[in-house]
């Protein structure tokens, strides 16, 4: 926050650290979670 | 009568003296006073101490069994720890203040009656506020005004509920107390401020991350676990504690999520462990209490040592925020190190200290086959690995490089945060050495294969969550930003209420004004410049049924009323004239 | 009062001129390697399920993988709540209560 009164170039501070996504993996974390879900569901169903 | 001081004294005392000392001599000072105050506590036997009479209420400053006494040995323990931490503070603010807060704890842990506790209730929050307002930043001041407020208010609570207490039962004593009536109500809610409930918490969130370096480490340890304590000895069972330590366990963990500010990620994961607390509380059973004051005092150790590298970290480097920090891992590679054991305790990975206590309550949870709870605080360990275990660690040390290079943290940091590091690895590898303190005699085995496999799993898989959320570009951006929470309702709603009071109360007044000020005495002053004229004008406005002459008619009336050409002048005239004749014929 | 400074600056390392050795993980292949690993070990952990008699106490503890698929979906849907859910409701500018 402002703490940093005895630093001269608050300009540098960025406002926004976005992570880029590493191509091929959107597919494959949707897949993981998808699949998961439904063997969660599956459990939970059949326990609870 | 025994040859000992009541446990707060030689802490608060000592912290009175610190004006005289400085340099060397002071610093030593403060690595003897706990270690002192630690040799004297080891010297009193288990029992009731220095008992007194004071208006017909026996007042008693030392109550010792097995309850108070473990949070009395970790208050020392973590006042030696950051005593070292905050080795080259000068600031004579902070230095009385951080002491005279731990003896203040331990006060509130070793009071055996209501009066005691709530006089050093309040030294905890004098202390606290100062700790906040030493970072002497616009920031700072505000925080530390809106922190004082809140626990004012928190403290009337318990102070109203004490009195009614006292009142009802003629006993002073803290026991057991349980919720039945208006009073335990009462100091529930007053000890409910300082232990951070949901809708109560946001004093900890606001005022923790505005404190300075050091100070952070003082508060995260006395305040809200000296609310623990109570809790454990006047509310143990309480079904309510239940429900609320669920919410507190589950809901900071989203916030600490999209928290840019790491700190304030720490105050939130803070919330979410005295969550763990309370819920074992609420629980009651031997395992569950015991379970709850495990982690209390490892969290103490975990949750000062994450603080402790997030300070060293911002002594460096200046910065605290997400968007700031990176890849610090080269330039402090011993602060990296302990954070991650840090993280791993907090985690509780096998082996970390967090493993053995927080297991406790899970499974008490489960004994009692309180199966939604169990979901929760499953998913509030899930959760907490994945906020305080890898964003703070994988945020500061690593990710994107910053382009900051500084030096390690001093040496005076890195040996209190390595004696930390080394306690949590040393309580979850030998734990036995911590249960044989608890208050009820245990047995308890965290180490089989099925519990360590079962949280290898879910740590892993969490961990799993992170990488594959971050590498598809899904994990959300940090940003600078605020983010609204129930501290609202006193931040802005405040300003609400006071525009609103201007409003209404500034409104009553502008009206007054022109009614009474200017309105009815402009009037009546405009009425008795001319009162003939007048009445005759409102006279004839009633007799007159239209409006068509009525100008006419004015004109005539303020005519007549300049020249004094009244009926009534015409008629005094005529009298005058007829008294002068009268006279003349009379007199002559 | 004496207001001693509450941070130090941040310095520039002796090498930060260009000529600094490069942290473990500037160079791509160790991290592909540590995330390959961290695979690895996922994997063999959700296949030491099939091969250990569990102590449960609730039924679906039983289950194999249970605990490994529930952290994975919790904290997905931790961050996918907080990231379209809490943010959009509670974030704000930084200036907002001054």
């Amino acid at each position: 926050m402002s703490h940093e009164g005895r630093h001269d170039h608050p300009e540098e501070e960025r406002m926004i650290l976005a992570h880029d996504p590493v191509p091929g993996y959107r597919p494959v974390f949707t897949v993981i979670f998808a699949l998961s879900c439904l063997y969660l569901a599956y459990v939970l169903f059949t326990t609870l | 009568m025994i040859n000992a001081l009541p446990p707060a004294v030689i802490l608060i005392v000592g912290a009175l003296l610190i004006p005289l000392l400085k340099g060397r001599m002071k610093q030593a000072w403060m690595l003897l006073l706990p270690i002192a105050s630690f040799v004297n506590l080891l010297s009193i036997p288990p029992g009731s101490h220095w008992s007194f009479s004071f208006l017909g209420y026996e007042l008693v400053l030392g109550q010792l069994d097995r309850l108070s006494l473990i949070f009395g040995y970790i208050f020392h323990l973590i006042a030696f720890i950051t005593n070292l931490y905050a080795l080259h503070v000068e600031d004579r603010v902070q230095n009385i203040a951080g002491l005279a807060y731990a003896g203040a704890a331990l006060g509130v842990i070793f009071a055996g009656d209501f009066f005691t506790l709530f006089v050093f209730w309040e030294l905890l929050t004098i202390c606290a506020t100062f700790l906040v307002l030493a970072r002497r930043t616009p920031e700072a001041f505000g925080a530390g005004f809106r922190y004082f407020m809140v626990h004012v208010a928190g403290g009337l609570c318990l102070l109203a509920g004490i009195l009614l207490h006292v009142q009802q039962t003629g006993s002073v004593a803290v026991t057991f107390l349980g919720l039945n009536g208006l009073a335990s109500y009462l100091i529930f809610i007053g000890v409910g401020v300082n232990c951070a409930w949901p809708l109560l918490h946001t004093w900890l969130t606001d005022a923790y991350p505005a404190s300075t370096v050091t100070g952070t480490i003082y508060l995260s340890a006395f305040t809200t676990k000296a609310a623990v304590y109570l809790l454990a000895r006047s509310f143990a069972g309480t079904d309510a504690l239940i429900w609320i330590g669920a919410v507190m366990a589950g809901f900071p963990i989203f916030y600490a999520v999209i928290e840019n500010d790491l700190r304030r990620v720490l105050a939130y994961s803070l919330i979410n462990q005295v969550g763990f607390m309370v819920v074992g509380i609420g629980i009651g059973t031997e395992l569950a209490v015991n379970g709850a004051v495990a982690h209390a005092f490892n969290d103490i150790l975990f949750k000062g040592l994450l603080f402790m590298t997030m300070g060293a970290v911002l002594y460096r480097t200046g910065k605290i925020n997400a968007t700031d920090l990176g890849g610090l891992y080269k330039s402090m590679p011993w602060t990296c190190a302990f954070c991650i054991v840090g993280a791993a305790s907090i985690s509780a990975f096998p082996l970390f200290s967090g493993f053995v206590s927080k297991s406790m309550v899970m499974e008490a949870a489960a004994h009692d086959n309180l199966r939604l709870v169990w979901f929760v605080l499953l998913f509030a360990s899930a959760g907490v690995f994945h906020h305080a275990g890898i964003k703070i660690p994988f945020f500061a040390f690593y990710s994107h490089d910053s382009g900051l290079r500084c030096k390690e943290a001093p040496r005076h940091m890195l040996l209190a945060m390595g004696l930390t590091a080394f306690l949590c690895i040393f309580i979850g590898s030998f734990p036995q050495y911590l249960y044989r303190l608890l208050p009820y005699a245990t047995d308890y085995q965290p180490y089989t294969v099925s519990h360590v496999v079962a949280q290898t799993q879910l740590l892993f898989f969490s961990a799993l969550a992170f990488t594959l959320l971050l590498l598809s570009g899904i994990y959300p951006a940090e940003i600078r930003s605020v983010n609204v929470d129930a501290d609202w309702v006193y931040r802005k709603g405040g300003r609400l209420f006071y525009s609103l009071s201007d409003r209404i109360f500034n409104g009553l007044n502008n009206w007054g004004d022109r009614i009474f000020v200017r309105g009815i005495p402009g009037a009546l002053a405009r009425f008795f410049a001319d009162p003939g004229a007048n009445l005759q004008k409102a006279g004839a406005r009633l007799t007159s049924g239209s409006s068509r002459d009525l100008a006419a008619i004015d004109a005539a009336i303020e005519r007549r009323s300049r020249l004094g050409a009244y009926p009534v002048g015409i008629g005094v005239l005529l009298a005058v004239l007829c008294l002068s004749v009268m006279s003349f014929i009379f007199f002559w | 009062m004496k207001k001693t400074p509450e941070h130090e600056p941040p310095q520039a390392h002796p090498n930060a001129a260009g000529d600094e050795k490069p942290g473990i993980f500037d160079n791509p292949r160790n991290v592909r390697r540590l995330l390959q690993g961290f695979y690895a070990c996922v994997v063999m952990l959700l296949l030491v399920d099939l091969f250990y008699h569990k102590h449960a106490l609730f039924p679906w503890e039983e289950k194999f993988g249970f605990y490994a698929i529930y952290g994975f979906v919790a904290c997905v849907i931790l961050v996918l709540v907080a990231k379209y859910i809490l943010r959009p409701l509670v974030m704000r500018k930084e200036d907002y209560y001054d």
